[in-house]
């Protein structure tokens, strides 16, 4: 009885956005949405470290230039994003000085920006059971050098690592960002969108219990075409939209969102041969809507900070200030 | 270091990271593809424009390694060139590359002075004492101010930033290097002057002046041709590309592509196009058909490109193009991954799951370019008629055609020349052909496979031969119901252990004992070794004892001389435990161990005086109890029926399909465990039945009551599964008195919890 009177716990919701060029500089459009979503924090990928096969070592790639004018009031979380073949082929000795590296290269990047004040990192690796020990070992130490200046650090997770952290082990952050995306069979020309499949999510939804860490949440803004040549999935081509295959003739519509390729073509820097297939992935807004009203129930923290992916020229277009706002808000109620 | 295009390049790789991978990729590893191959590195010369990079083969890239990096390669050999080759080719690349610029400087002094030496590091350096005698002044002033404007154009430390005045000096090196271009005498000093001067600006990313440098030095240069002039070309096009100029651009790259082996790769990296519109004006920029071929064939580099297509683009316009030998291997490569052996691939299933591969259009692949082929062959216009017969003779095999592809392979053979690596490209060919042809099993396929597997030299130079044969007879075998002999292609005797199979070994067995083996069946069971043989009826034995059939056992052991019974394990069964314990060790001196045969008949000896009533029966009762229990998973007698036990053989999630066998990668038809111990109870019930003395009686109770818990533990994974304590019951009630019960109380503290609490 006392249980039923209780007031539903409200829960705040905050806005965020993950920034994924190697150029920070906010179009005037850009900027309009983060202010009318009243949206403080961007987190930046600063660079992407890979192994490279010729120095046989990890190198910082993509690294960021940084417009300061153009994200002026905006608090930037640098994140950077690890490939699992730098962890697999470095190391146990490397780590600590990969570590290191990483800690000064976000900092010296970070000094082309006088006045940006870094309060949080963020570390991007989907990692796998071969290369959690050393990633957690690297986050571990990153983790220590950044707590030196009071920073936190935060770690993406992926659905399947949120769903069963004792399996797949809880990295040694402050806080962990949950991607709900690429959650469908990216691979399989039927899958209808791997981008965002609730019902392919379901089976990690079902039962899921509080995460060890606070969570943040990242949902999809982006699209694009994926691929097939001979049955196999070749290529992702970012960014694609209906209107460009819809337009040519060198297209042939097979049903919703899918084409077959009538007649050899460039299509945004790939060559597409005769009988080649694509499937269009996007997420619409209520899409997004159905995702986050599922979402609500997970038990999340007091305060839930949803992160879209990512900002950019398709964000702006495709999606209004008022259904990204009411879509974060959507996820307060519990 | 940063080459041009690098920017462009980085992009090109970032492309598939933009995103994160998908969650379903998270947890798989995936095992590595399982296929066959037998096309040979060694038909392709490596020297061929574009070999390395449009074939993927290990031996390629094994000889450019040790070729070096191709640019510093390109760069060595030129000096040596320039340089009538009088200096060894090591001191230049020391010269060139090691060297500091206090060496060089040095190396500057001596020519002015006598008195000054050669720097210590330089002395005996042939292309230094070369410089210096020949007073080579502008070289030696060139190389010093190439070692100056190294830490600005080589990538040393990645995670380093650049100075912030990295700029600024590279202008002012862009300048001094101007003044020394103007200065120099030698144009092939100042073609090398402005490659650096133009490097520095590509780097500074001041795209506009690498054009305007390129503008004014060039003109200026009057040289014989050098791949120098290429590496300006590739900074050229690099710029062109920054500022838009993405048709002039690709144009360039194609010819650095063409024509600059040391540029190659990084001009196919640097080549893009982006639209349709893009591609055709390249096209009309080209000055001729080999120039457009090339477009074609840089297109045809993509990993997922369709190679036919590029092919008859290029034939079409060039039909004698290199580059045609280059796609057709690779595209012949390709195939065979997808249908080589196919049928009988035994990693076929994970190959489809893990790689998607053979697609459905494989198949279709092979008669487009089987088409093709017949074309080019009919037209008579391409170079090497030989290799495109081998191709035809080898998509008919892939095809499952195998006379037409003997009769190319026949065309083929009289076109290559002898003893050449293509006259033995068609004989591997042909043998695989051989090979996968096998329909039926005769002995004069087994003696013919036998001398292949044993003397043939390609079967011992091309490695994948041994696996694509035991892939092939397995199948056939097994298709044949000759088990035993199917197993022996695949997997060893002591796979087949864990779980032996008695057809497998009464096959094997049988051919053992055979007076006319073939030569292929000699080479499978060693030629009836008799460590092989006994250790096959070792085999049998013990899967007859695990079946408690001890007389059959015991006449399978009597198959092999008595003497070697030892060799198969020697064993304790008849010791009493009242803690179970599965490595226990330090048996007492006084006891003597039996192997598997003596074992056998002193369990037969036991049992038929207890039926006989000719001895103690209740103990004769008990020794085989105790025996059997023993030899049982549970007890330390293991061996005697098994080979391989595990630990977590009993987790539930193995016992719960009820056959005792549990799966393991490792072994064929997985591991039996002997989990039962009803036989064990059933004697030692029969013992505290036929027994006068309560106490005797008693730990025969135990002893059941041991095999009743077991029997309660390997099936409590069964609905309704409840443990009964029908022997615990009757120790309490009928024996409390005795002896034993106390000590079964003082030593068993789980029998001492059960009668507590009664």
């Amino acid at each position: 009885m006392l249980l039923s009177c209780q007031q539903p716990r409200e829960r705040v919701t905050t806005p965020a956005f993950y920034h994924w060029q190697t150029r920070l500089e906010l179009s005037p459009q850009e900027q309009s949405l983060v202010k009318e979503l009243g949206v403080q924090r961007l987190y930046v990928k600063f660079f992407d470290v890979d192994w490279d096969p010729e120095l046989q070592a990890p190198v910082p790639l993509a690294q960021v230039e940084l417009a300061p004018e153009s994200y002026s009031g905006l608090e930037l979380a640098p994140t950077v994003f690890l490939t699992n073949r730098t962890l697999e082929r470095l190391s146990g000795a490397e780590v600590p000085g990969l570590a290191g590296k990483i800690h000064d290269k976000i900092f010296s990047l970070a000094a082309q920006d006088s006045s940006l004040h870094i309060r949080e990192v963020q570390m991007d690796c989907d990692w796998t059971a071969t290369t959690r020990e050393a990633y957690f070992e690297l986050l571990g130490r990153l983790r220590g050098m950044l707590r030196e200046r009071g920073v936190s650090l935060s770690a993406t997770i992926r659905l399947h690592q949120a769903r069963f952290p004792a399996r797949t082990g809880v990295p040694p952050a402050d806080r962990g960002i949950l991607m709900f995306y690429n959650i469908g069979q990216l691979q399989q020309w039927e899958e209808p969108n791997s981008i965002l499949n609730l019902e392919a999510a379901e089976p990690y939804l079902k039962g899921y219990e509080p995460y060890p860490l606070p969570l943040g949440l990242a949902l999809p803004l982006f699209r694009w075409g994926v691929l097939f040549r001979d049955g196999e999935m070749i290529k992702l081509i970012n960014n694609l939209t209906e209107e460009r295959l819809a337009e040519s003739p060198k297209f042939q519509a097979l049903g919703p969102a899918r084409y077959e390729v009538l007649e050899g073509t460039f299509l945004e820097g790939h060559y597409l041969y005769p009988g080649d297939r694509i499937r269009l992935e996007a997420v619409a807004p209520e899409q997004l809507f159905a995702a986050a009203e599922r979402l609500r129930e997970l038990p999340w923290p007091d305060t839930l900070e949803v992160v879209f992916y990512h900002l950019d020229g398709v964000a702006v277009s495709q999606y209004a200030p008022e259904v990204l706002d009411s879509l974060y808000k959507q996820l307060a109620r519990e | 270091m940063l080459r041009p295009g690098f920017v462009i390049i980085l992009f090109a790789f970032l492309a598939g990271w933009l995103y994160p991978a998908p969650i379903s990729s998270n947890c798989r590893t995936r095992p590595p593809f399982a296929g066959y191959s037998f096309i040979s590195p060694l038909i392709l010369n490596p020297e061929l424009n574009g070999a390395p990079l449009f074939v993927d083969f290990e031996a390629l890239e094994r000889y450019y390694e040790r070729k070096g990096n191709p640019q510093i390669q390109g760069n060595i050999e030129e000096w040596y060139e320039r340089f009538c080759e009088v200096p060894r080719f090591q001191d230049i690349g020391v010269v060139v590359y090691q060297a500091s610029i206090t060496d060089l400087e040095q190396l500057e002094s001596a020519m002015r002075s006598p008195s000054i030496p050669l720097s210590y590091y330089l002395r005996e350096n042939s292309f230094a004492k070369y410089l210096l005698k020949n007073k080579c002044a502008e070289t030696v002033n060139y190389l010093i101010f190439a070692k100056r404007c190294e830490p600005f154009v080589t990538r040393n430390d990645a995670w380093a930033d650049a100075p912030n005045t990295a700029r600024f000096r590279m202008q002012e090196l862009i300048e001094e290097g101007l003044q020394a271009f103007r200065r120099t005498k030698s144009h092939y000093i100042r073609l090398r002057y402005a490659y650096q001067i133009i490097r520095l600006a590509h780097y500074s990313k001041e795209y506009r002046q690498v054009l305007e440098l390129h503008e004014y030095l060039m003109p200026k240069v009057s040289n014989d041709p050098s791949i120098i002039e290429y590496w300006i070309m590739g900074h050229q096009a690099g710029a062109l590309l920054a500022l838009g100029e993405r048709v002039e651009a690709a144009y360039l790259f194609s010819r650095i592509f063409e024509n600059c082996p040391s540029k190659q790769e990084s001009a196919y990296r640097s080549f893009s196009i982006k639209t349709d519109e893009e591609w055709n004006a390249c096209l009309v920029r080209c000055e001729n058909d080999e120039e457009r071929a090339t477009l074609y064939a840089i297109r045809a580099n993509n990993p997922n490109s369709k190679l036919i297509v590029e092919m008859r683009n290029i034939y079409g316009l060039a039909p004698d193009s290199p580059y045609l030998t280059l796609l057709l291997i690779q595209e012949l490569k390709r195939l065979e991954k997808h249908l080589l052996g196919v049928s009988f691939n035994d990693k076929r299933r994970r190959n489809e799951r893990y790689y998607g591969i053979p697609t459905r259009e494989a198949g279709q692949r092979v008669i487009e370019l089987q088409r093709f082929a017949t074309q080019v062959l009919d037209e008579g216009l391409i170079r090497d008629e030989a290799l495109w017969r081998m191709a035809e003779g080898y998509l008919a095999f892939l095809a499952g055609n195998y006379y037409d592809a003997r009769n190319a392979f026949q065309l083929a053979k009289k076109l290559a020349a002898e003893d050449s690596p293509l006259e033995e490209q068609i004989r591997v060919f042909e043998l695989a052909m051989e090979i996968s042809a096998y329909q039926s099993i005769t002995d004069s396929m087994e003696n013919r496979l036998a001398e292949i597997r044993q003397y043939n030299k390609l079967y011992e130079k091309y490695e994948d031969f041994s696996d694509f044969t035991d892939d092939k007879m397995y199948q056939l075998y097994r298709q044949n119901g000759h088990e035993g002999k199917a197993y022996l292609f695949q997997y060893t005797l002591d796979q087949l252990k864990p779980n032996p199979q008695p057809d497998i070994l009464d096959e094997l067995i049988t051919i053992c004992n055979k007076p006319n083996r073939t030569k292929l069946e000699d080479q499978l069971v060693a030629r009836g070794d008799s460590t092989f043989l006994y250790q096959l009826l070792d085999m049998k034995a013990t899967h007859l004892m695990n079946n408690y059939q001890f007389e059959a056992a015991l006449e399978t052991m009597k198959q092999m001389p008595r003497v070697e019974w030892d060799n198969y394990g020697l064993y304790y069964p008849f010791i009493d435990r009242i803690n179970d314990c599965v490595h226990c060790k330090g048996w007492p001196d006084n006891i003597s161990p039996y192997n598997k045969g003596e074992l056998l008949e002193r369990l037969l000896q036991l049992e038929y005086e207890a039926r006989a009533g000719t001895g103690n029966t209740a103990w004769n009762y008990y020794q085989i109890g105790l025996a059997l229990y023993n030899m049982s998973y549970f007890s330390y007698s293991w061996k005697a029926m098994d080979y391989y036990r595990s630990g977590a053989s009993l987790a539930p999630a193995n016992l719960k399909d009820g056959d005792n066998v549990i799966p393991n990668p490792r072994f064929p038809y997985g591991n039996q465990e002997h989990f039962d111990c009803k036989q064990a109870r059933f004697y030692f019930e029969r013992a505290r039945l036929a027994t006068d003395s309560l106490n005797f009686a008693a730990k025969a109770t135990f002893m059941a009551a041991k095999c009743e818990r077991n029997e309660y533990y390997v099936n409590r994974w069964r609905e309704g599964a409840a443990q009964a304590f029908e022997n615990f019951g009757l120790l309490v009630q009928n024996y409390s008195q005795t002896p034993m019960y106390q000590l079964f109380i003082e030593e068993c503290k789980y029998f001492k919890a059960y009668a507590l609490r009664e």
